[in-house]
């Protein structure tokens, strides 16, 4: 303990702990940069790390939501399944309102105006749903997103003859690359960048004035709103930013970016409670904390579909091999279970706080919510004593 | 337009609107002549003379007239039932599907019921009455009759009491199934004469599922009542109180065979018991480890630590099975070797009958296990010593402190037995259907819209939600055009009730206000 005192007293007098966490984000970002010109890495990684960005956008701006805006919304999954399928039908079908005498045909539309279309879309239904939120807090509020997501996902799978039912839906390919190799670098970077920039949306309206009212929403909302905080416009804005991002994310990652289809499986409640999972692990009060948390978690959950240990000492299993081999199967979601729920119990700014606060050299969301406040129903326990 | 003109359609136009007249003027004297202390409000006399005389006729208004007492809530509902019964029964004889009814319920009805929804609460603000329902009555009048729902309300701004929401409710109701049977007139649901039967056909099969539902949102009901948080993994303990069932009666057969040299299977109603007392333990237990620290004050942002923690427990639950059972289907024996109970064929007239109505056995004994836990817990909660110590914590948790109550315990008994609750009821289910681990998800969200229809905390509330859901899902499904489809979108037809419950009325029909 003495020698780390004595190593971050060096560091805190030379470069500083703020100075080295950015010379260590741009280190990771570098790796993350040259890793596709990795020879030695297969495809196959080039995947999980694509899929690995996606589940940082949801996850991040899940965080943006819930942890900063306060609103628990299950619905994630939902926005961005509407994304992706109305960037699909519209590339596949065409726009047409008959109402206004429009009717686009499905050559007109580029695979980017779907996937632009797709997000207008989702931002949308957005503002409807959260202006529909408004009334509702906490418990009632995850239950009323619970319903439309499943309401989204039971329709996509019925209505089978323009959602392609359990099939799914091809959205319009994105990139038309022919050479395999090359195209997955292209997409590798395309989502790559694509987490850069939301990132960077995001913490910009995190850290403006904006970021600053929805937290005091989220500590108390009728203070919040006596102090002069329009609570409907901002509680709208944030719901219909966070939608849009998912959508774009969506639309784009489903436009054979990382996945060629978008099935209505995905939209399952189980899937949204893996995005919550990770900002959980990750960190739900810090974006970068729950797109790290995603990205670390669907690696280990791809990393760990087969466990290799090498036996030390000349030891040998009993079929004499000198590998220890173990294919958790299902046992690794339930592993993520257990390390969910104790990062809740126990560490509830998630598992990367402790690195974060340390490369900030401050201790951001202990100052939010340092002042536990004695609620109404902390009070009888007080009175107990005596009582059992 | 053309009408079949036969008897119902004679009473719908000439002599029902008669009676009901008639009632109208008599029954508000009735109320007037009994004694002050047991007076019924006049609106409601009026009502009650529209509907009886309507649905009844002269029979209807003399029950009314001799025994005043019977105007209640649950007599008018069924008048109501009645009237719209008949109403629409006329109304399917109605040939010409371009009736402007359709242009209404598409298009004119949503859009009124969202313009009376906007401003009539603002109205009564404005006015400084009271708005307690304000909310709900006006989506349903704008949706039922229009603007004319301004008339009724605008100006006058009457308190709002439940008569008029089960009136507008039924109005668009009658509505919505009218439509439905002009352009679907060979659905089993509508095309006479066996209509009556296949509607009676789906009620039955409604509530008998929807009971063992409502074991498993008494549950949850249980638990928001004491603690004030929604368990999210009520479903995952549901599929695991199956399990443990599944596995009990597996090992427990196969051990008893060995040591008897019989071959002896145990009846699944065995399991019951067992899953519940297992998954008590795990609920106490998770409630003791994580959400007291919750109630003692160490965490902060409780009702957000309380979805996420229980959410979490319920991943990890479901996943821990998965690795266990494996994702293939299992199923236990049935409880009993009666195949079906069938209420036999009733000819009335030549050319009207009721029946056959068939219950598939094994479902009917699911129905008799919950409704006699359900009894079983409501005496518990009535006439035990603990029982009571629960209802006065959910009700006052400091009061019951000071009274002797432990709130602690009572919060882990509470989450225990809300746990215990969805187990047996899963316990119940597993001879009935294919178990697999994630066979919770599904229930659950039953589970989410019985508690809030019923209103959050409320356990009466969650048995009439249960039937409530139960009656929806059958004939939503029994009568969609499209049978595939219908089967599909079960789910769905409770979900939109769901989202409608929640955003006109989130205490739910016998709820308490919102914590």
């Amino acid at each position: 303990m003495a020698l780390f005192k004595r190593v971050e007293n060096a560091i805190d007098a030379s470069i500083g702990r703020r100075r080295l966490g950015y010379i260590a984000l741009s280190l990771i970002t570098l790796y993350f940069l040259w890793f596709p010109n990795d020879a030695s890495q297969s495809d196959y990684y080039k995947t999980v790390f694509i899929s690995g960005f996606f589940y940082a956008i949801m996850a991040s701006s899940w965080a943006l939501l819930a942890g900063i805006a306060g609103q628990f919304s299950f619905g994630h999954m939902a926005f961005m399944g509407i994304g992706a399928y109305v960037a699909g039908l519209i590339a596949r079908d065409g726009i047409l309102v008959a109402a206004l005498g429009i009717q686009v045909g499905p050559d007109y539309i580029s695979a980017v105006g779907a996937i632009l279309i797709g997000t207008i879309v989702a931002g949308l239904v957005g503002l409807v749903i959260g202006w529909l939120l408004l009334r509702l807090r906490s418990a009632y509020l995850a239950l009323f997103t619970i319903a439309f997501s499943e309401l989204f996902r039971i329709m996509m799978l019925t209505e089978y003859d323009y959602t392609g039912g359990s099939n799914g839906l091809s959205l319009r390919q994105l990139l038309e690359i022919a050479d395999v190799g090359v195209a997955r670098q292209v997409e590798y970077y395309l989502m790559f960048f694509l987490l850069i920039v939301c990132l960077l949306a995001m913490y910009w309206v995190a850290n403006s004035p904006i970021g600053l009212f929805l937290r005091a929403m989220r500590e108390d909302e009728d203070a919040a709103s006596a102090l002069g905080v329009n609570v409907v416009r901002y509680k709208i804005a944030i719901f219909v930013f966070t939608s849009m991002i998912v959508g774009l994310a969506g639309a784009i990652f489903y436009s054979d970016v990382g996945s060629e289809r978008i099935i209505p499986e995905q939209l399952e409640v189980l899937q949204m409670s893996l995005i919550i999972a990770y900002a959980v692990i990750g960190g739900m009060e810090s974006l970068i904390g729950a797109a790290a948390g995603a990205f670390i978690c669907r690696y280990m959950l791809e990393a760990m579909r087969k466990v290799v240990i090498g036996l030390p000492f000349g030891m040998t299993t009993a079929d004499g091999s000198t590998e220890f081999v173990w294919e958790p199967g299902a046992w690794r979601y339930a592993l993520f279970g257990v390390v969910t729920v104790f990062t809740l119990r126990w560490m509830r700014n998630g598992l990367l706080y402790p690195f974060i606060t340390w490369f900030s050299g401050r201790d951001i969301a202990m100052k939010e919510t340092v002042s536990i406040r004695a609620d109404d129903e902390a009070a009888p326990d007080a009175l107990e004593g005596g009582s059992a | 337009m053309a009408f079949d003109l036969n008897l119902t359609t004679l009473w719908l136009l000439f002599a029902g609107p008669l009676w009901a007249a008639v009632g109208l003027l008599l029954l508000p004297r009735a109320g007037s002549s009994k004694s002050a202390d047991e007076a019924i409000p006049a609106t409601r006399l009026q009502i009650a003379g529209v509907i009886s005389g309507f649905a009844l006729g002269p029979l209807g208004i003399s029950l009314f007239y001799i025994a005043p007492a019977l105007i209640r809530r649950a007599t008018l509902a069924a008048g109501i039932v009645l009237a719209v019964f008949l109403a629409s029964q006329a109304l399917v004889r109605v040939t010409d599907p371009q009736l402007p009814s359709v242009l209404w319920l598409l298009l004119a009805g949503p859009l009124w019921a969202g313009i009376a929804a906007y401003f009539i609460p603002r109205q009564y603000r404005a006015v400084e009455a009271n708005d307690d329902n304000v909310l709900t009555a006006a989506a349903l009048g704008g949706f039922a009759i229009g603007p004319l729902i301004f008339g009724l309300m605008w100006k006058h701004s009457p308190k709002i009491s439940r008569d008029w929401m089960i009136a507008f409710g039924s109005l668009g109701a009658w509505q919505i199934y009218t439509l439905f049977a002009i352009h679907n007139p060979s659905n089993p649901c509508v095309a006479a004469p066996f209509h009556i039967t296949y509607l009676t056909q789906q009620t039955a099969n409604g509530v008998v599922i929807g009971t063992i539902y409502s074991l498993m949102a008494v549950g949850l009901t249980l638990i928001y009542s004491v603690q004030g948080i929604v368990s999210f993994a009520h479903g995952q303990l549901y599929m695991v109180g199956g399990y443990f069932s599944f596995y009990f009666l597996l090992f427990g057969s196969d051990a008893l065979s060995r040591a008897t040299g019989v071959e002896i299977s145990i009846n699944p109603i065995l399991g019951i018991p067992v899953a519940g007392v297992i998954v008590f333990i795990i609920g106490a237990v998770f409630e003791r480890v994580f959400l007291k620290p919750m109630h003692d004050g160490l965490i902060e942002r409780v009702s957000e630590y309380a979805i996420l923690i229980t959410f979490g427990f319920g991943f990890f639950i479901e996943y821990t099975t998965l690795a266990i059972a494996g994702p293939f289907p299992q199923r236990t024996d049935r409880f009993i070797e009666i195949r079906r109970f069938t209420f036999p064929r009733t000819q009335i007239t030549d050319d009207f009958f009721f029946g056959p109505i068939n219950i598939i056995g094994d479902r009917a004994f699911a129905m008799v296990i919950g409704i006699v836990l359900i009894f079983a817990l409501l005496y518990f909660l009535q006439r035990t010593w603990t029982g009571r110590g629960l209802r006065a914590t959910s009700q006052d948790r400091q009061a019951a402190a000071v009274t002797g109550i432990n709130p602690t315990n009572m919060n882990t008994l509470s989450f225990g037995m809300g746990s215990m609750l969805a187990a047996m009821s899963g316990a119940a289910l597993i001879p009935i259907f294919a178990w697999v681990p994630w066979v919770g998800a599904e229930m659950v969200g039953r589970s989410y819209v019985i508690v809030v229809l019923g209103g959050l905390g409320s356990v009466p509330g969650a048995l009439v939600g249960g039937i409530i859901v139960g009656i929806v899902e059958a004939l939503g499904a029994g009568c969609h055009p499209d049978p595939s489809r219908g089967a599909a979108y079960k789910e769905a037809f409770a979900l939109v009730i769901f989202a409608l419950v929640l955003l006109l009325k989130p205490t739910g029909l016998f709820g308490r206000e919102q914590h």
